[in-house]
C-alpha cells in the first residue's frame, strides 16, 4: 500500500459510534459503490441491494479495521465486486442455457442516437467483454482506482491488470469502429 | 527507482490506462507529462482520449436520498456496543461465579461453545449470517 489510508480516521470514528462520520463515509463512497454495482449488474434495484450489503459489511469492519495491505476504499470495491459476481453467477445459472444479451448489433438506422442510446451502446460493448477485462475497465476508467488498488481488488498483479486493460480497450475500439462504419 | 519512460512504454500506458495521464501509474506521471509535448505522443493521447470520451457516455445516476438514509440507518453501532458490553458483563459475572461456586455453575450460565465476536448484537452474532 502506498502512503496512508485517507479513510482510516473516518473508519475509526465510525467504529466508535460517530454518526457524523457515518454520514460522511456514506456520502463519499455510496455514489461510487452504487455506480460500480449498476455497471456490473445492469439493474438498478439489484445494485441498490448490493450497495446496502456492502455497507452492512463495512459497518462490521469498522470496529476491527486495521490499516494494512489494502486501503479501506479498495476493500469496499472488493466486497462490491464479489457481491456482484455472486449475483451474476446465480443469474447465469438461472438462465442457462439461454445466451446472455451481451451485444447490441442492430444499429439505430437513419436516426441519430440520443444520449441514452449511446450510453446503452457503450454498456452493451462493455458487457460483451470477457469478465476480467470488463472488471478492469470498470475499476480503472469508471471508478478511478489506481493501478495498484485495482490490481488488489481483482487479486492480480499490476502487469496482469495492464494486460486486461489494454486487451479490453482494444476490443472496445474495434467494436465502436465497426458500429460507426455500419452507422455511416 | 522509477523506470525511465520510453515512447514504447508511453504508448503501452495509453493503450492500458487511456488518454488521461492522471489515471497512469503515479511514479511515471511527471515524465509522461513531459513526453506528452512530443507531437507523436500527442497523437497517441488523442487516440486514447477518443475512446475515453466514448466510454464516458455511459453515465449512471446518483443514489437516491432514500437509499442513502437506509444505509446510514443500517449502522446500529450503539445497539451492538450495548450488546457487547452486556455480553462482557455476563462473562465477568460468569468468571466470578465460577471462581466462587465451581465450574458447574459457570457452564450453566453460558454454553461452552458460545463465542462472542465483534458482530454480536442483542439479536445474535451477525458474523454467523455472512455468506
Amino acid at each position: 500500500m502506498n502512503g496512508e489510508d485517507p479513510d482510516t480516521g473516518l473508519v475509526a470514528r465510525i467504529g466508535q459510534g460517530d454518526e457524523a462520520a457515518t454520514r460522511l463515509l456514506v456520502n463519499a463512497k455510496l455514489p461510487r459503490i452504487l455506480a460500480l454495482a449498476r455497471r456490473m449488474l445492469g439493474d438498478a434495484a439489484e445494485a441498490e441491494d448490493v450497495a446496502q450489503e456492502t455497507f452492512v459489511r463495512a459497518w462490521k469492519q469498522t470496529t476491527r479495521w486495521r490499516p494494512g495491505a489494502a486501503l479501506f476504499d479498495t476493500w469496499l470495491h472488493t466486497v462490491t465486486l464479489n457481491l456482484c459476481r455472486d449475483r451474476l453467477r446465480r443469474r447465469r445459472e438461472a438462465t442457462m442455457p439461454e445466451l446472455p444479451e451481451t451485444t447490441d448489433p442492430a444499429p439505430l438506422a437513419d436516426t441519430v442516437m440520443d444520449d441514452r442510446a449511446q450510453a446503452r451502446a457503450v454498456q452493451s460493448a462493455i458487457d460483451a467483454l470477457p469478465e476480467r477485462q470488463r472488471e478492469a475497465i470498470l475499476l480503472v476508467h469508471y471508478q478511478d482506482l489506481t493501478n495498484t488498488a485495482a490490481a488488489q481488488a481483482l487479486g492480480i498483479s499490476v502487469d496482469a491488470l495492464e494486460s486486461l486493460l489494454a486487451r479490453g480497450r482494444r476490443s472496445l475500439r474495434f467494436t465502436f469502429a465497426t458500429r460507426d462504419m455500419v452507422d455511416d | 527507482m522509477t523506470e525511465p519512460l520510453t515512447e514504447k512504454r508511453f504508448i503501452e500506458l495509453a493503450d492500458a490506462y487511456g488518454g488521461v495521464v492522471a489515471r497512469w501509474p503515479e511514479p511515471l506521471r511527471s515524465q509522461a507529462m513531459e513526453m506528452a509535448n512530443r507531437p507523436a505522443m500527442q497523437a497517441v493521447l488523442a487516440e486514447a482520449e477518443r475512446l475515453d470520451l466514448r466510454l464516458d457516455l455511459w453515465g449512471v445516476g446518483s443514489p437516491s436520498p432514500a437509499l442513502r438514509d437506509r444505509i446510514i440507518a443500517s449502522r446500529r453501532l450503539p445497539l451492538s456496543r450495548r450488546a457487547r458490553l452486556w455480553w462482557s458483563g455476563i462473562g465477568i459475572a460468569t468468571a466470578l461465579a465460577g471462581a466462587a461456586a465451581g465450574s458447574a455453575a459457570a457452564s450453566a450460565t453460558l454454553p461452552s461453545d458460545h463465542a462472542v465476536s465483534d458482530d454480536a448484537t442483542a439479536f445474535g452474532d451477525l458474523s454467523q449470517q455472512d455468506n
